[in-house]
């Protein structure tokens, strides 16, 4: 077995990158660069033909930029149809939230040119909890024996979800006293204790931050992650953005991630970035900061209002009226490719 | 023009700080940024995108709610 892992920084995922796959004899290969580029949008697959990848890791930020230089993914569907990706079983993906629009992207590329039942699997976790929170078991069975060759079909994915809670974590929403609010509800996302084994107990010679850090704000109920989101009625976690980002506007709270959401569902945007500006009258609205996928980049930073309105359109539409944008700047991506640079 | 870390998170928190600021008519005021950030410039970027917002149309759109204190 062979894992790919592409990740720019390395140290918090270390556990997952090389000493998880080597409790099972995996051999990683780290692919240290940029996903374009060098030369091209297509270096991922072709690292993946070549070492005859079977799992691959890498953080949505990643396809994104791939989605901005191909975007009708040709260097994919290319080395696909000549059935050099068959190796490839599952594409995690991890180190922020990942918008339904790019899972499914690449789940419909995977049914079409990799492994029989090859899925993309968004997972979260953190340098604290040292192993995955959530995310959907592809061997589900290892759990019961480590050596179990049994491979049940795994749970199926949800777009924009997170996954299932993992064994050892006991993952809620609560509102901002601590209290666990229902299924669907939006809140912060706490866990409770003892985390799972690969979990820190403290921080190094600092007891004092480890309890003001994680364990203050709910009085030592709950774990704190600082992280925002909700739990469907079937246990699928989605994680929205961190509790931080989340705008009131009129006594209702937004996350700044479906917003961004929202937003993203414009074929012209490859990119938003939504932030809190204040009003006067509402407290804060939404503001964002979108960068396009279009060949062309206007100049000006003020989109015209064709794109302003339809945009305007999916988050009204998508969020509700409430949630309308107060404003909105556009520009070019930071772009991890050379001619960006 | 969206600043990232280098693990590729978006920080918000330096736009959001950089429209307050614009609120209050002080586009070059210096935003707090952290080391892992991945491209420098692109603070520089939004700080200036900002500022062309609102010349152009947020200047009567957005006003602060509370006046900062002049120190």
């Amino acid at each position: 077995m062979r894992d790919l892992n592409v990740k720019q920084s390395l140290t918090s995922y270390l556990r997952l990158a090389v000493y998880a796959p080597l409790l099972v004899g995996a051999t990683t290969v780290l692919f240290e660069g940029k996903p374009v580029g060098t030369p091209d949008a297509g270096t991922f697959w072709r690292i993946v033909d070549e070492y005859k990848v079977t799992t691959m890791f890498t953080a949505p930020t990643a396809l994104r930029a791939i989605r901005r230089d191909d975007g009708d993914n040709e260097f994919f569907e290319r080395r696909g149809r000549q059935g050099a990706l068959k190796t490839l079983r599952a594409l995690f993906l991890a180190g922020e939230r990942s918008e339904p629009s790019i899972v499914e992207m690449y789940q419909k590329l995977l049914a079409k040119h990799c492994a029989p039942g090859a899925m993309v699997v968004d997972n979260w976790w953190s340098s604290e909890s040292g192993s995955p929170i959530s995310g959907i078991a592809l061997s589900a069975a290892a759990g019961f024996d480590f050596s179990s060759q049994d491979r049940p079909t795994p749970l199926s994915i949800k777009p924009g979800s997170a996954g299932k809670a993992m064994p050892g974590f006991d993952v809620r929403v609560v509102d901002d006293e601590g209290k666990e609010v229902k299924r669907g509800v939006m809140g912060n996302i706490v866990m409770g204790i003892p985390l799972a084994p690969t979990a820190f107990t403290t921080l190094w010679e600092d007891e004092e931050r480890f309890y003001k850090g994680y364990m203050k704000r709910f009085d030592g109920k709950w774990v704190d992650t600082g992280d925002a989101g909700m739990i469907d009625n079937s246990g699928y976690i989605s994680i929205m953005s961190r509790a931080d980002d989340v705008i009131n506007v009129a006594a209702h709270r937004f996350s700044t991630g479906a917003i961004e959401q929202a937003i993203t569902t414009h074929p012209s945007v490859a990119e938003a970035a939504v932030v809190g500006i204040p009003d006067a009258l509402k407290g804060h609205l939404p503001f964002a900061f979108i960068t396009l996928s279009t060949h062309e980049h206007p100049e000006g930073a003020v989109p015209d209002d064709k794109l302003a309105n339809e945009v305007q359109k999916l988050v009204r539409e998508q969020i509700g009226a409430i949630a309308s944008l107060g404003g909105m700047i556009q520009g070019k991506a930071s772009c991890l490719c050379t001619d960006c640079m | 023009m969206i600043p990232k870390t280098r693990s590729g998170k978006t920080l918000r928190r330096v736009l959001r700080d950089l429209i307050e600021n614009a609120t209050h008519d002080e586009f070059d005021k210096q935003v707090a940024v952290p080391s892992t950030i991945e491209d420098q410039e692109a603070v520089t970027v939004a700080r200036e995108k900002v500022r062309e917002y609102f010349k152009v149309k947020g200047k009567d759109l957005h006003k602060a709610t509370e006046a900062r204190a002049k120190l």
